[in-house]
Parts: C-alpha cells; sequence; structure tokens
C-alpha cells in the first residue's frame, strides 16, 4: 500500500509530552515530519493501512489525513 | 444639549446621577454641597440590598458598586448638578429617570410609535449631516470603498505594537509601498523563499496592513503600522497542504502574533462536519491570545445564472470550526457577494461576521504593482486589520478580541446565516 501523509492533533492532557507521543507514534509506524507543540499537532505520513491503529496511541486526540489547498489562477476575478 | 420636549417618554421627577467610579464619596459631597441634598443612603450600608420604600423615599439612594445615584431634586438643584457635570469631574451626569415597562405588556403601539418618532426626531436635530450606512456613501476616491465602509478612514489606531500574519502565498518584498515596514517572512513550501511570485498573498497583506503614506493613493491598507509576518503556506501556484499551514500558524504563535489571517480554504458539502485539529488549534490559539480569522470560501456562485445559489454552499475548512472567526463577503452595495458561502451546516460551519469583498484594491507582486479583485480572500484581512486596530486601542487578545469585533459590527438587514453579526468596523 502507499504512504499517506497525516495530522495529528495531541489532546490537552498530554500536550506537554508531545515528544513522548510522537515517539509512541513512530513506534506505530509513522515517519514523523514535523512536531509543532504550541498548536499540539504533528504531521507525518503512514501506510494507509497502519493509519487506524494511531488513534489508538495515548494522547491522541484526532487523525486526519492530510488535506490540499488550491487558490483559484491568478489571473482570477474571484479569488 | 438639545432641548427636545419628548412628552412620549415618562419620567418619575428622579434624576440619575452618574459618579466617577474610583470617587463615589467625592460625588456625593458634590450632591450634598453643590445641590443641597439630605438623606443619602448608600446601598453599601443595606449590604447592596435597597428596598422599595428607601427608593421612593425623599433624598439620594446611591449604588455604590454602580457609582450612580437617583435621586430627588427640585429644578434649581438639578441645574445645578448639570453645572458641576459641566465643569468639574465629582460628578460625570445627570439624565431624568425614565418609567420602563416590560416588553410586549402595557406598551400600545400609539405609545411606540410615539417614542420612535420622538427619538427620530432627535438624532436629525443633532447629527443633520449624518449619512445613513449604504453604497451611496462611499464616494472617498482618495481611499478604498472598504475602507469607508468599515470606519478605517475615522479610526484613529493603526496597529502600532501589534504584530499581524498573514499566512498566504508570501509577500513580494521588493513592492515599493512595504518600505520601511517591520516585515518578519518565512516559507513554509519547500524549494521556494517567500517572495510571493503569485500575488494573492501580497493582496491580502496589502489590505490588511498595507501603508498610509500620501503618496500610496487610494489608500487601501487597514493597520498601517502593524508588524507584518509573511507565512508561506501556499506555493506561488497557489497549492498548500494541512502540514504547510499548520507550521504556520505554529510559527505565528512562536512570534507571538495577536492575529493570524487565512485567506484559504477547501470546499466541503452539506453534512460535512469541521476539523476536529483545526479547532483544537484554534482553542490552543485563543488560549495563547492570537485570534485566526479565515475566509468562508467562495463556492456559492452559480456558473449558469451569476446568481449565489440557493441555498448557498457551506462554509469550507478550515473556516468551518467554531474557533475560527469565518468571514463572509459584501459588494459596495453591502449586499452578499454572489459567490460567498453560508451557514448551512449544523456542526460549526457559522459565518461569523461579513467584511467588503467585492472589488478591492490592493497591492499585487511588481511590476503589476496593484490589482482589483474579489473574494472571501479580500474581505478576511479587512477583519484582521481591524482586529489589529481593536488590539491597540484596548490590548484585548483572544475571545475578548473576537468580543469586541462582534459587538461593535454594524448589524445589517441581512440574514445571520449570510453575513453573521454583519459588516465589521473599526474601532
Amino acid at each position: 500500500m502507499s504512504k499517506v501523509k497525516v495530522s495529528i492533533a495531541v489532546d490537552d492532557a498530554h500536550l506537554g509530552q508531545i515528544t513522548e507521543v510522537a515517539k509512541n507514534l513512530e513506534s506505530a509506524g509513522l515517519e514523523v515530519e514535523q512536531t509543532l507543540s504550541i498548536v499540539g499537532v504533528i504531521n507525518g505520513s503512514i501506510e494507509a493501512d497502519q493509519m487506524n491503529a494511531l488513534a489508538q496511541i495515548a494522547g491522541v486526540k484526532a487523525v486526519e489525513p492530510e488535506r490540499e489547498f488550491q487558490l483559484p489562477p491568478p489571473d482570477s476575478e474571484i479569488q | 444639549m438639545t432641548d427636545i420636549s419628548m412628552t412620549s417618554i415618562e419620567t418619575t421627577g428622579r434624576y440619575l446621577v452618574l459618579l466617577p467610579e474610583q470617587e463615589v464619596d467625592a460625588g456625593i459631597r458634590a450632591l450634598t454641597d453643590a445641590a443641597g441634598v439630605r438623606d443619602v443612603a448608600r446601598a453599601a450600608d443595606f449590604s447592596g440590598s435597597v428596598s422599595a420604600e428607601q427608593l421612593d423615599s425623599e433624598g439620594a439612594t446611591v449604588f455604590d458598586t454602580l457609582g450612580v445615584a437617583v435621586v430627588s431634586l427640585d429644578p434649581d438643584q438639578a441645574q445645578s448638578i448639570r453645572a458641576t457635570a459641566a465643569s468639574d469631574r465629582a460628578v460625570l451626569a445627570i439624565e431624568p429617570e425614565r418609567v420602563v415597562y416590560a416588553i410586549g405588556e402595557g406598551l400600545s403601539a400609539e405609545y411606540l410609535k410615539g417614542y420612535r418618532d420622538a427619538i427620530n426626531h432627535l438624532v436629525d436635530r443633532a447629527l443633520p449631516s449624518e449619512q445613513p450606512l449604504s453604497a451611496s456613501a462611499f464616494t472617498d476616491d482618495t481611499t478604498t470603498w472598504g475602507l469607508q465602509a468599515t470606519g478605517v478612514v475615522n479610526s484613529t489606531f493603526s496597529g502600532l505594537g501589534i504584530k499581524v500574519a498573514v499566512l498566504d502565498t508570501g509577500l513580494d518584498l521588493t513592492h515599493p509601498d512595504f518600505e520601511g515596514r517591520k516585515i518578519t517572512s518565512e516559507s513554509f513550501i519547500r524549494n521556494q523563499t517567500v517572495q510571493d511570485r503569485n500575488g494573492h498573498g501580497t493582496h491580502c497583506i496589502g489590505t490588511a496592513c498595507g501603508s498610509n503614506t500620501a503618496s500610496i493613493s487610494p489608500r487601501y491598507g487597514v493597520a498601517y503600522n502593524a508588524e507584518i509576518f509573511a507565512g508561506k503556506v501556499l506555493s506561488n501556484r497557489g497549492s498548500g497542504s494541512d502540514a504547510g499551514i499548520l507550521a504556520g500558524i505554529e510559527w505565528a504563535l512562536t512570534n507571538g502574533c495577536q492575529i493570524i489571517s487565512m485567506s484559504l480554504g477547501a470546499p466541503t458539502r452539506p453534512g460535512d462536519t469541521f476539523s476536529e485539529i483545526y479547532e483544537q488549534v484554534g482553542q490552543r490559539a485563543l488560549r495563547q491570545g492570537a485570534l485566526i480569522i479565515a475566509a468562508a470560501g467562495n463556492e456559492s456562485r452559480d456558473p449558469n445564472t451569476g446568481q449565489r445559489l440557493s441555498p448557498p454552499n457551506p462554509v469550507g475548512y478550515p473556516a468551518n470550526c467554531p474557533s475560527l472567526m469565518a468571514v463572509a463577503a459584501l459588494d459596495s452595495q453591502l449586499q452578499v457577494a454572489v459567490f460567498s458561502n453560508g451557514s448551512i451546516n449544523p456542526k460549526g460551519g457559522q459565518i461569523d461576521i461579513a467584511a467588503p469583498g467585492v472589488r478591492v484594491y490592493s497591492s499585487w507582486f511588481m511590476p503589476t504593482r496593484y490589482r482589483t479583485i474579489s473574494g472571501t480572500s479580500m474581505a478576511t484581512p479587512h477583519v484582521a486589520g481591524i482586529a489589529a486596530l481593536y488590539a491597540e486601542a484596548t490590548e484585548a487578545t483572544g475571545l475578548d478580541l473576537w468580543g469586541l469585533l462582534m459587538r461593535d459590527a454594524q448589524r445589517l438587514a441581512l440574514p445571520s446565516v449570510d453575513v453573521g453579526v454583519g459588516l465589521v468596523q473599526a474601532p
């Protein structure tokens, strides 16, 4: 299967131990890209079939596949 | 003071006197010495609980916590206190005590009309030159219509000392209009510098924070003294992803930005719920004293008719999070822009406020220099810039700042699902 990019929000109780949560996520198969300690989010990528396991890790509040954003072309009237 | 006979408004014969909060005693002395008021009772003496009998007695009852006294006065005494209010600070204001009624009970149509006419008459006499808030008022060609409609042109605030982060396609750092400004910039797009080669970011930063120098005419920027934080989270082709945007928000918070403006989003469908992650991020930002303001999205124009879809399309990600302030777009007739999304979805997805978003003139990357475009992307930085004015004026941040923007927005005769609380107004 292919890798999907995901964002993981850490719950308030674990905000102070975000590095630990990141390590546990790594053990569950997540390739950590960045750990944002103020907003409490870890971004990374994981095999699609391993994604569901991430939600079970202690301290994980939400797991969401990464969204893409696209502006209209610069010459558009409405942006 | 205008001398209007308002026979439709009932008064009790007593007066309300406003005393300075920290100097209630001095205020009371002014009442007793200057006006000869006797029998002053303090609510503090009654443990804050003043009886009806006490209120009806002669003399004065002082509500210490409120700094207000209810006083029986003869015309000479009232005049004497009016003079005191005008000349020194011991007493701040005096007005006749009114009779009020429960709404819907004992109020005849007669009474209400009389009240309305008296108020209208008073307003007309007091403010003869006041223009109604309508499109015909935006005729000043030295500033954009948006800065007029939001009252920015009359504001004494400039965002001085406030850090405004705009997460977008970056900024054209060579643009002459931004010369001399304090700018911190960072790119979160791999292999691209923050230098804006798209234009969208420069346009939004121009609206939020554009300069006020005389050579820039028309003026198009709100918070002309704010510190600019230009975060490139969208590539020069206008594309980005959660990772970059979240990193941009983190950067803005690390740098202590009070305002984060995001003119970006992805469409949603009816029934979609909001991102739990952006909601958490929004809540954390608010707790840290940062307000995230996001565009509601432009998916509501019917391509066949050119009219607004009915119902419109729902507010997009991530603006649909309750903890992000979602901005709708208005045109110069103060109507909802044809493309502007609306509050459809039951969970989150609400429009909070509206701002100018049609034919908005602002900066563009060089050599084009300026462009006029439309979008909830253009409405959003109006709110962001005005939020910076409030932050400077009041030192409020986070939810307090949110509250001020909502409190002072100009209510419009338009559905709240389309415009939220109304048209944002500058302090």
